[in-house]
């Protein structure tokens, strides 16, 4: 733990300080972490009134919450948790399961791939829209939020297996599209 | 070791879930079998591919500008913004000052609607503490809080964490508290829902992260009960004596013989004190009666249906109001009555909860009687 750099704090430093009391310390904190939240609780929600408002009520909870957080775990995976909890929330709230999947299709464009990838990633879009809330949870805390196999059941409350099984049906489907897109080729 | 068996582990390797020994193995394999590494790359191309495809979709998400200054508004609670430099820290409510503000208007609204057990000190509860003028309405001097400590020292085998105390949201100590049972959480895991379910309140949700810990959403607290009209009590007169009511005349038997003669299955403890051991089970006019003992002390759980007559009874000017489960309910300390077989002070708790009125007494801590009472099923 020590300076990261001249002026810049460390995580660890900015959440000691924050427990102490330090507002400012804790704005820098939610600096660091509020992009991808917002886009975390996209990709389950998929409404922008509710994404904000669980945006807001972590952060509300976080900082009301911060004096229980202990430094031998990770601050991210506490976030996240928290995050992921409201989402929840929310979804047994509006159960808008379809209606997101509808809007979901019509919001993501076509990729910047090239030609010969074009289809399929707009396929493959279509195809991560497609899954349960949960499932789509799952890819994004791993493949985007970098959390190991670990973490993301952690977070999610459900065992590596699980996490495991939701990570390798989705990499099947891909490599059997790719299979056959290959032998089309062909 | 066997191309099928490395297969099978191929996902395992990339997802880094190998032991080291067997990520060894693994790609001493690879590196010798053309089927098995052509499959692995395979499984590699769709997962980059994947990652790809995951990461371009959050980008595409877009974040917005001002969602920053919404956080700080939700925090500040409206009000201005102090500096432009540092405007999510410009905003943040003083804990302080929050405290005292959410101080005021839970005190205001348990002058109104609130009757809560507020905490002594020492071990054994200022009962005695009467009710003044004999008004339920709008004082809560005799309201007693408990504090965890209070139930911390009493000698039980339940976990303290098991006992959820709700202090305001400030989580200063000393607050008016509901007492609730609560799945109990491990200390250091951040909030999540199970945790913060009460038993009077919402249904679990399904596929919920078992995130344990603090209610560390709050906002459940805000479901207050509705408040029974004060001069409502379930209670029975003082007095009930342990040798049982109407004289004795109660009949004993099993759980499922009181279950036929009274049309209702009674509520089982959940909690008992240790060492307790059941000496019997009698029903009369309707009430099942099960008394237990422990060592030379008793405790007695009765619960039978409610009545209209129920609804005319007044608070005992004796009693000390607190909430069970959420539901108003009435503590009371009662001398040892002539007869009695023990000596020590009678505490009862008596609450209504949907039809049915509950009684837990007994010469044992009050602690113990609470906890009983609280997980009671």
């Amino acid at each position: 733990m020590g300076m990261l750099g001249e002026g810049i704090l460390s995580e660890e430093q900015l959440i000691e300080m924050a427990k102490s009391g330090d507002q400012q310390a804790f704005a820098q904190l939610v600096q660091r972490y509020t992009a991808d939240a917002y886009r975390t609780a996209f990709m389950v929600l998929r409404d922008r009134q509710e994404v904000e408002d669980v945006v807001q009520e972590a952060f509300l909870i976080s900082y009301r919450k911060l004096k229980t957080f202990r430094m031998d775990s990770s601050f991210k995976t506490w976030l996240y948790r928290i995050v992921v909890n409201l989402c929840y929330d929310r979804l047994r709230k509006i159960n808008r399961e379809s209606a997101a999947f509808h809007k979901l299709a019509t919001n993501f464009g076509s990729g910047n791939g090239d030609m010969a990838d074009i289809d399929s990633r707009i396929d493959l879009k279509e195809i991560i829209s497609s899954l349960s809330p949960e499932h789509r949870l799952v890819l994004t805390l791993y493949y985007k939020m970098d959390f190991s196999v670990r973490k993301v059941a952690e977070i999610l409350g459900i065992p590596t297996g699980t996490v495991k099984s939701r990570l390798n049906s989705a990499r099947n489907l891909i490599k059997d599209r790719l299979e056959r897109g290959h032998e089309y080729a062909l | 070791m066997r191309c099928e068996k490395i297969k099978s582990m191929l996902a395992d390797l990339l997802d880094q879930t190998l032991s080291v020994q067997e990520e060894r193995e693994v790609k001493e394999h690879l590196a010798l079998c053309e089927g098995c590494s052509s499959e692995y790359l395979k499984l590699k191309r769709a997962d980059d591919l994947l990652r790809e495809t995951v990461c371009q979709m959050m980008a595409e998400i877009e974040v917005p500008d001002d969602l920053n200054r919404k956080i700080e508004k939700a925090m500040d609670g409206g009000r201005n913004k102090k500096s432009p430099e540092s405007r999510l820290t410009a905003l943040f409510i003083v804990p302080a000052a929050a405290a005292v503000l959410l101080l005021t208007i839970i005190s205001a609204a348990a002058l109104n609607y609130f009757n809560f057990f507020s905490p002594s000190k020492q071990a054994d509860m200022a009962l005695s503490e009467p009710n003044s003028g004999g008004k339920n309405t709008t004082q809560n001097e005799d309201s007693v809080i408990v504090s965890r400590e209070d139930l911390a020292r009493s000698d039980s085998v339940m976990e303290e964490q098991d006992l959820r105390i709700e202090t305001g949201d400030t989580g200063a100590s000393g607050e008016p508290a509901r007492l609730t049972k609560q799945a109990a959480p491990s200390v250091n895991d951040p909030p999540g829902p199970d945790s913060r379910e009460l038993l009077s309140t919402e249904s679990t949700p399904v596929n919920h992260p078992d995130v344990d810990e603090v209610d560390a959403l709050d906002k459940t607290k805000t479901d207050f009960p509705q408040a029974f009209p004060l001069e409502y009590t379930p209670c029975p007169p003082v007095g009930h004596s342990f040798k049982g009511a109407g004289g004795g005349d109660g009949k004993g038997g099993t759980l499922e013989q009181a279950a036929r003669e009274v049309g209702f299955y009674p509520a089982r403890p959940e909690y008992l004190p240790p060492g307790a051991q059941l000496r019997e089970i009698r029903w009369l006019s309707g009430t099942v009666y099960q008394n237990y003992l422990i060592g030379e002390q008793y405790i007695e759980i009765s619960h039978r249906r409610l009545e209209a007559a129920d609804i005319e009874q007044v608070w005992s000017a004796e009693a000390i109001k607190i909430e069970i489960n959420g539901m108003p309910a009435a503590l009371t300390e009662n001398p040892p009555e002539a007869g009695d077989d023990f000596s020590r002070e009678r505490i009862s708790v008596c609450w209504r909860q949907d039809q049915w009125i509950f009684t837990v007494s007994g010469n044992i801590t009050v602690e113990e009687i609470i906890k009983v009472a609280l997980f009671l099923k």
